[in-house]
């Protein structure tokens, strides 16, 4: 069986992308036109990325509470739970 | 590309500024090739001061491109940079006017730098993110847990019924209240033998119901092995309940906090 966690040495965009935009440092002064920062234009970037293929499903998705449309919530509330198994996530050295 | 006295490409009436991607520990000039940002084949180059540099190309100073494009060649450039060097990454699209601002920004903090480029040397920053595979599972793993005591099934239960405003409303708050619980209960036990294994380690945002864990973990180079067995550890320990995404080695975004006001 393939390993569950190898390591992904690639440095896809979408595992770094929160980094990029949040973290690093940070230069405000006169001298620099530093763009990010401004948190809006953050939020801007990530509904621009949340289309990306991958990256909806492995961390882009908005913060959104509990949806409770999702299929897992009705299942739940459903008289007898089916146990259906939802859709599988490919592994992890697929991408 | 040859600039007109004013620092303008041929042709273009738009000011160049240096888009800066991060700061290295060598003041000697270097050259990583054409891979500036803006896909112009700008080549990426070093500005010193003393036996630092900042490592940058050039971009018109106009409205900035926000795509994924620009991002990638940020990260590109910096991956580049770290084959080599120890660097402080900087954040994406800072520009500067001019190669002068720069050095003056090197000498004005120049200790500080210098202070944690010498922390950072020869460690990298991992990132492993959890997610719970079944979310099925774990919703229902709540119900029996926490709604029993509060009534939050039969809550739960009624509110699918009538589709009701306000209890809905009510009644996602607890839900999002018992898995946030949950989350850092099962989190801190996947945080502890990793924490022990690294230098220093960040918790980032989750995004979505289903990721309990988003961290960043700062790992002397010596000791990326080990580490990288204990998440293969985690993963088997956890087989099927939680999916691990592990990705590295990252320049150490997290862990440089910096931020420059003046």
């Amino acid at each position: 069986m393939a390993l569950q966690a190898e390591k992904d040495t690639t440095g896809t965009l979408a595992d770094v992308i929160d980094r990029i935009l949040d973290k690093g440092l940070v230069i405000n002064a006169d001298i620099a036109v530093s763009v990010v920062g401004v948190e809006l234009l953050g939020i801007k970037i990530r509904a621009a990325l949340a289309s990306f293929e991958t990256a909806a499903k492995w961390g882009l998705e908005f913060p959104s509470g509990t949806k409770i449309e999702t299929t897992a919530w009705q299942q739940v509330t459903a008289p007898s739970g089916n146990g259906h198994k939802q859709e599988e996530i490919p592994p992890v050295g697929a991408r | 590309m040859a600039k007109d006295p004013a620092g303008r490409r041929p042709g273009s009436m738009v000011q160049e500024g240096q888009y800066i991607y991060c700061i290295v520990g060598t003041g000697e000039a270097r050259n990583f090739g054409p891979i500036g940002i803006g896909d112009q084949g700008d080549p990426v180059t070093t500005i010193a001061y003393k036996d630092l540099g900042v490592v940058v190309s050039s971009v018109p100073m106009t409205k900035y491109v926000v795509s994924k494009e620009t991002m990638i060649s940020h990260e590109k450039v910096i991956e580049a940079v770290m084959k080599g060097h120890a660097l402080l990454p900087v954040r994406f699209y800072t520009v500067a006017p001019n190669a002068e601002e720069i050095r003056s920004l090197l000498r004005r903090r120049y200790l500080e730098f210098k202070k944690l480029l010498r922390e950072l040397d020869n460690k990298v920053e991992l990132g492993l993110k959890a997610f719970w595979r079944d979310m099925n599972a774990i919703f229902q793993e709540l119900a029996s847990e926490s709604g029993e005591k509060n009534g939050l099934r039969v809550r739960m239960a009624n509110c699918s019924a009538k589709e009701a405003g306000q209890d809905k409303d009510v009644v996602s708050d607890m839900l999002k209240q018992a898995l946030e619980h949950k989350k850092a209960k099962e989190k801190e036990a996947l945080l502890q033998p990793l924490r022990q294994l690294s230098s220093d380690s960040c918790l980032n945002i989750t995004y979505g119901d289903d990721m309990l864990m988003n961290a960043t973990f700062l790992v002397d180079r010596s000791r990326e092995k080990e580490f990288d067995g204990e998440v293969e550890e985690l993963a088997a320990r956890y087989n099927g309940r939680i999916e691990f995404k592990y990705v590295g080695p990252a320049p150490p975004y997290s862990f440089v906090n910096i931020v420059v006001e003046e």
